[in-house]
């Protein structure tokens, strides 16, 4: 009788494993890593302890998106969306996009923004939501849209960034001092937090908290990054912070990098390749889009 | 042995459960909807469909509004996302995956809210008079908006006494007039107006302006020479030739296709017509400032205001004190096509709609009607089905913005572009607003 369960035991357990093998395989298919921004990240940051899937795609001539959903060291499940924009490409602007497409301080959603901003001269293709803001939509940190300087003052600590684009189209990242210095010279610009990266290197960061995340990197190559981490939804995504977000941008090939508003107010929006309409990529943590105080648009004219 | 039996069954246990997985890819099952969202929306809106068995394959999914195809954006097993077609209608969403198809909930087609944003186009709110760049322009109560076969739009600068033009690329000149009031015709430079009301632009390129307190029609040759047309300078009611002819006020002017001129002879209460030899004869409207529909005198109009001809030729008129829209046939058949009679605002059905002084007029591409509300600061339509509703402006004041919160201080006259932007003559802001619709 031991001789017999043993061996029933051992086939038992042989007969289970053999069972489950296929099993194994399919709950962790082999990943390629199709985007080389994720590579950069896989590469050059520990971020990332397993990438599950890894897709890109052209949104237009001169954007590509890459999603990544991953393991994150720390062993949460991450969805992250970045914008790789080459702003060399003379179809391609970058645009401050504000509710209704007007400088009154007002809330919208940035799929609304995209609405008013459109023109038949000007496509919105992809955008992101910019500026922390109050509750009635005043943006914490600067505001000049189509070279009217609305508003030169920030709120809190936390504003001290910005993004400009310049009257000849260059575009501008930099903080207060450079503002009070440059003001004069942008078409466009809205506030940012506190400033990632700065000539290729990693700043050091006080906020420690873990949220979903926006973030705007680029470099003097001309590439423009937007980046969205979304958070707040244990199975799907669950924040990341605001450091390493930056070094994010940095692997990416940012080699200046600001944070943004984030939380709720994260969105991540695309005009879709494969028909005309927007489309929110992320999810953002409060269900629905947030209606927010103002957002980066690129707009390509022919 | 009959522990073996248990411990066998045990295995076919294991042997199951561990594989029911693999079983389960195996096998095939179709398409099933638990719910779509929304299930009211417009064309072009993202819908979720969530339910199971679907394609993780793109293109292997097949989903259908009321029988029309919708382009899958997204496919998991569980979630489609599609687009609701432009042509769909009403009805229900059909998933096809392979052979298998299944039938869901309706999806409603709702119709596109009508949003549009209002924005200063040139002016700033201050009264003056400079030419040049859109940033740069100033004006003094402009009175009149009208859009050329070149995009340009001309603009009456009443307080001015000037004729001006905004070229499409933005830039501002003048064409004829001077800061002055006066009578001279003649080029350009030395011409003058005496409250240039409203224009016209002919086949010919020339601008036909009613200049009120000239009481004569003037025109305005595309290099600048101008000329009058009818009238002796003297305010009083004659019909006949352009040298015995009299208006009085004309704020007005139309011109059709073959060249005749409408005028709205605001202080006479009729009608006019100028034929392209100069004869002035009354369309409609017998002189007392009253309401009645019918056929030429038997016509009754109180200080017609603003008048445009719509595609088949006919003149809409915004009949300022009588409250109402109203249409003359070129036989001179007088009907009501919107309003009360009572000062007022109230949208909905044209006939139990109420506006306050409607005072300028203008027809977009698709036949709908545009009035500048004077008295309510609005900016109001009269589409094809008959129905008011309003465009832009809430009380008076200078706000730009969505249409719902956009103010205008005496909004007098408007015109439409190609693209149906609507430009607006803000009397009282001394600019030119632009409303451009939201698609």
């Amino acid at each position: 009788m031991h001789t017999i369960r043993l061996f029933s035991f051992l086939i038992l357990l042989g007969v289970a494993g053999a069972g489950c093998e296929k099993d194994s395989q399919a709950q962790v298919p082999p990943v390629t890593i199709e985007s080389p921004l994720t590579q950069r990240i896989a590469d050059s940051t520990d971020i990332m302890a397993r990438v599950f899937s890894d897709t890109i795609f052209q949104i237009s001539e001169g954007i590509t998106e890459t999603d990544i959903h991953y393991l994150s060291r720390e062993g949460y499940s991450m969805h992250v969306f970045i914008l790789e924009i080459d702003m060399n490409n003379p179809s391609l602007k970058l645009e401050a996009a504000s509710p209704y497409d007007n400088t009154a301080y007002a809330l919208q959603t940035v799929p609304e923004m995209a609405k008013y901003l459109q023109s038949p001269e000007a496509r919105v293709v992809a955008g992101i939501n910019a500026d922390f803001f109050s509750t009635a939509g005043e943006p914490r940190g600067i505001y000049i849209k189509n070279g009217q300087i609305v508003k030169t003052t920030w709120a809190n600590d936390r504003s001290r960034s910005f993004l400009g684009v310049r009257k000849d189209g260059k575009l501008f990242i930099g903080d207060r001092t450079d503002f009070v210095n440059m003001q004069d010279e942008f078409e466009d610009a809205l506030g940012g937090g506190p400033m990632l990266v700065k000539d290729n290197e990693m700043l050091p960061q006080t906020d420690l908290s873990i949220e979903p995340r926006t973030g705007i990197g680029m470099n003097d190559n001309g590439k423009l990054y937007f980046a969205v981490v979304d958070g707040r939804s244990f199975y799907y995504s669950n924040g990341i912070t605001i450091a390493r977000l930056g070094e994010m941008l940095r692997a990416c090939g940012a080699t200046i990098a600001i944070n943004v508003d984030g939380g709720g107010s994260s969105t991540f929006m695309i005009r879709h390749p494969l028909a005309e309409v927007w489309q929110v990529r992320n999810r953002p943590s409060d269900g629905t889009n947030r209606a927010v105080g103002n957002a980066w648009m690129i707009v390509s004219k022919p | 042995m009959k522990q073996l039996s248990i411990l066998s069954l045990l295995l076919g246990f294991v042997w199951m459960s561990g594989c029911d997985k693999n079983n389960e890819t195996g096998s095939v099952t179709s398409p099933q909807i638990r719910y779509i969202w929304p299930e009211e929306g417009t064309a072009s809106t993202i819908v979720t469909i969530k339910g199971k068995n679907f394609s993780g394959v793109r293109t292997e999914n097949i989903v259908q509004f009321n029988g029309t195809d919708a382009v899958v954006i997204e496919a998991s097993a569980g979630e489609l996302q599609v687009v609701s077609p432009e042509a769909g209608t009403s009805g229900p969403v059909t998933v096809s995956v392979g052979n298998a198809s299944v039938t869901g909930p309706v999806f409603t087609y709702a119709a596109p809210p009508e949003e549009y944003t209002v924005k200063a186009y040139a002016g700033n709110g201050t009264a003056g008079s400079v030419d040049g760049a859109l940033a740069d322009i100033r004006l003094r109560s402009p009175e009149g908006v009208v859009i050329d076969a070149a995009g340009n739009l001309i603009i009456t600068d009443r307080g001015n006494n000037r004729i001006r033009k905004i070229t499409p690329a933005g830039i501002m000149s003048t064409v004829a007039g001077a800061d002055a009031a006066g009578f001279a015709d003649g080029p350009s430079g030395t011409a003058r107006f005496r409250l240039p009301w409203r224009s016209a632009v002919d086949a010919a390129g020339n601008i036909i302006v009613a200049d009120r307190d000239n009481h004569r029609i003037r025109k305005i040759t595309p290099d600048g020479v101008v000329s009058t047309i009818a009238g002796t300078g003297t305010a009083g009611f004659v019909d006949g030739d352009k040298n015995t002819a009299q208006f009085n006020q004309p704020l007005d002017v139309a011109v059709d296709a073959t060249g005749n001129i409408y005028v709205a002879d605001n202080l006479n209460h009729r009608i006019r017509k100028i034929d392209p030899d100069g004869n002035v004869t009354t369309l409609a409207g017998d002189g007392t400032a009253a309401y009645a529909d019918g056929t030429g005198a038997a016509a009754k109009l109180r200080n017609p205001s603003g008048i445009t001809l719509d595609a088949e030729g006919n003149v809409l008129v915004a009949d300022r004190l009588n409250h109402r829209i109203r249409k003359i046939t070129p036989q001179g058949v007088v009907t009501t096509l919107a309003g009360e009679g009572i000062s007022g605002f109230r949208d909905g059905d044209a006939s139990l709609a109420r506006f306050a002084d409607p005072y300028g007029i203008a027809v977009d591409k698709n036949g709908n009607i545009i009035i500048a509300d004077l008295n309510n600061a609005k900016i109001r339509k009269l589409s094809t089905d008959a129905k008011v509703s309003t465009i832009a402006g809430t009380n008076a004041g200078f706000t730009d913005g969505a249409g719902v919160i956009a103010q205008f201080r005496s909004p007098v006259d408007v015109c439409v572009d190609a693209n149906g932007n609507i430009f607006v003559a803000d009397l009282g802001n001394h600019c030119i607003r632009k409303i451009s619709p939201i698609e």
